[in-house]
């Protein structure tokens, strides 16, 4: 798995701008799914008919988008001003490489002499290595993404440290059980949605056009077990975290309670996560079209919005076998 | 500008969010013999349907410009027969005191604050809020302020137009209001043309509702889930703040540098296929366009119309526009120009 997660940071995917990325993950997962399709914002579904006698409509749901930044201005010396997309920490992005769609380096340094705690976006800029605002204008123009630089390295164990671990370890996990599910007793969409990073916007649209029976988003969590955090359950390494919930939603207890079934017979360790705030692609799949029953797996993760966001392999070996095993969960 | 008649009239049209009225009369009547077929929707969304005839397949497109315009509701009458306002949207309270208004029903008063000579120098030192405002109607008491004005009545500021030196526009509205001009001349160039050259069988022209008013969902979402369009374009007033010291990068649009076209803003991140179409159409035909700084646009009705239904393509086009939500929006006749030159290009098959 650890090759196949490096192929998916690697590929590039800021919010809006995730043709890069989808298409590695459309070729990859065509083989084992019946379609693959994209919709008008862009997000991506891979979809697997169910066998089953009435079979249900089982979507889920990872976005495929990374947090980065839109070049906004270029001003006469042929400095980048940026706008953020998504919740970038700047003391972590600050003296970064990034790396542009088309593969143009750059650094993203905050303006001289500003002290850490005024570290607020505007006063961000890139130095691309530009002569001129003319010699910028021929490598960027307004409106081209860039990201801090990919990196996945090894650490003890079975951990990883890198980015964008978020939520490409969620994508992973979808194509995982996409290739390991044996039965499907479901009709299953594999979706990787666009947008998340910026207010969940691509799993609204995307959950309105399966308006599905029943959803699991799947992406990272938080983690208990670092120096000085907030008291939170969630451990690396104690399984995959079945979300109860978070700032924007609270789960089905049918979803939890399948979850938990699927875990019992694969003997797979799960975790409760229990959020006081933030929120995933999971509470538009619930409210999209109706609504539905929805549920999501939370990948326990340190230093969530770092370069170095750390998450346990076996965690999500454990989550890739409750999905494949919901594909094949006959839901009453 | 051809239209100039109509952009008057529309910056004297008393319509805020929740009573646009008189802005879809005054709409509806200079388009009359232009279109197939014309209704409002539940939400106050007034839609105008135009057809190639042709049934080649079901490719929509939507074009949509605001119609409303901040302005403020009666919240109660006092007993010594002044009026209580709520502020319909982002009315520029600084703006306020002293000023003549104008209701729906086209009564008359003026904005009264605490006179400045009584006031502390805080009280100076700040824009008085709108719960310390009150309406002067000339009434001497309830009873007779009743006779004039009920609670939940619709006004705004003094309908105004004023045509300045060097092609700018000043009055109230005008930069939503000029793009509903612009969406009006459209259909009149469309008129005359043949419909084979459109650039899908089905174009919607939106002229919404409420949009003023909107902090998340705004009103134009019910037109959006009805049309269904394959692809949007939304046309709306840019914020301009290009004098004085504001920082380069917090400018937003300048006046007479053309269409504002943003690859974002802060709801939305704009369908990049249409953006660099866009840029192209613009570059090709030697229109003026800009691209502001996109953390100087705030979000506008995009925000809800690319996340409709299964998701739209969105585009934004806009009109750099001064001292917005003031009672006198400040537009250039040139920018105009060039966004109609665009949306032009938009509308017709390559």
């Amino acid at each position: 798995m650890f090759a196949q997660l490096k192929k998916f940071i690697y590929a590039p995917g800021v919010s809006g701008d995730e043709g890069n990325i989808a298409s590695v993950i459309a070729a990859d997962i065509a083989p084992y799914v019946d379609r693959v399709y994209t919709d008008a914002m862009g997000n991506l579904y891979a979809f697997k008919k169910g066998t089953g006698k009435h079979p249900k409509k089982l979507m889920f749901a990872a976005h495929m988008d990374e947090i980065g930044f839109m070049v906004s201005f270029i001003d006469e010396k042929g400095y980048l001003r940026v706008s953020k997309m998504g919740g970038i920490n700047f003391n972590a992005a600050a003296f970064s490489e990034v790396e542009f769609q088309n593969g143009l380096r750059g650094v993203i340094v905050p303006d001289a002499r500003t002290a850490a705690k005024d570290f607020r976006p505007e006063v961000f800029y890139v130095d691309i290595g530009a002569k001129s605002k003319k010699d910028a204008e021929r490598r960027v123009k307004i409106g081209d993404t860039c990201r801090v630089a990919p990196k996945l390295i090894r650490l003890a164990g079975s951990r990883v440290a890198g980015r964008p671990i978020d939520d490409r370890i969620g994508c992973l996990m979808l194509f995982e059980a996409a290739k390991t599910a044996k039965v499907y007793e479901n009709d299953v969409y594999f979706v990787f949605t666009v947008q998340e990073e910026v207010g969940v916007r691509g799993a609204k649209t995307s959950a309105f056009s399966v308006a599905p029976d029943y959803a699991v988003a799947v992406d990272i969590g938080g983690a208990g077990d670092v120096p000085n955090c907030a008291p939170f359950e969630v451990v690396l390494g104690g399984g995959i975290a079945v979300k109860l919930k978070d700032g924007m939603v609270i789960c089905h207890k049918k979803m939890i309670e399948a979850m938990k079934s699927v875990a019992d017979e694969e003997n797979v360790p799960i975790q409760y996560e229990v959020l006081e705030s933030g929120g995933t692609d999971t509470c538009m799949l619930q409210q999209a079209a109706g609504g539905c029953v929805a549920g999501a797996l939370s990948i326990p993760t340190r230093y969530g919005h770092s370069a170095v966001e750390v998450v346990d392999m076996n965690d999500v070996a454990g989550g890739v076998r409750i999905l494949a095993g919901l594909c094949g969960t006959r839901f009453e | 500008m051809e239209r100039e008649n109509l952009l008057a009239a529309l910056a004297r049209a008393v319509a805020p969010s929740g009573c646009e009225t008189e802005a879809a009369r005054t709409i509806l009547k200079s388009i009359a013999g232009l279109f197939d077929e014309a209704w409002t929707d539940g939400a106050g969304n007034l839609i105008v349907r135009l057809s190639s005839g042709k049934s080649r397949g079901k490719e929509r497109l939507m074009l949509a410009a605001h119609m409303d315009e901040v302005g403020f509701m009666i919240k109660s009458i006092d007993a010594e027969g002044k009026a209580r306002i709520a502020l319909l949207g982002n009315l520029d309270t600084r703006v306020l005191s002293g000023r003549r208004i104008a209701m729906t029903s086209g009564v008359r008063g003026v904005v009264c604050a605490k006179p400045i000579h009584a006031q502390s120098g805080e009280e100076r030192s700040k824009p008085t809020p709108a719960d310390k405002l009150y309406i002067e109607l000339g009434a001497k008491d309830r009873a007779q302020a009743e006779t004039l004005v009920q609670i939940g009545d619709y006004g705004t500021l003094e309908p105004k137009f004023t045509p300045l030196a060097g092609g700018f526009y000043a009055g109230k509205a005008l930069g939503g209001r000029s793009m509903c001009v612009l969406l009006c001349e459209l259909l009149e160039k469309l008129h005359g043309m043949d419909k084979d050259k459109l650039a899908a069988d089905e174009l919607f022209f939106v002229f919404s509702a409420k949009r003023e008013i909107a902090r998340a969902q705004f009103a134009i979402e019910t037109a959006a889930f009805t049309i269904r369009p394959d692809r949007a374009v939304l046309f709306d007033a840019a914020p301009a703040a290009d004098f004085g010291d504001a920082p380069e990068t917090a400018r937003g649009a300048s006046l007479g540098a053309g269409a504002v076209i943003a690859p974002a803003d802060a709801g939305t991140l704009y369908d990049r296929a249409l953006f660099a179409q866009a840029v192209s159409m613009a570059k090709a035909r030697g229109l003026r366009y800009q691209h502001p700084a996109s953390a100087a646009l705030p979000g506008g009705e995009g925000k809800t119309v690319h996340k409709t239904a299964s998701g739209i393509r969105t585009l934004s086009v806009g009109i750099p526009t001064r001292n917005l939500h003031s009672g006198a929006e400040i537009i250039q006749r040139s920018d105009y120009e060039a966004v109609l030159s665009l949306a032009c290009a938009l509308v017709v098959a390559p």
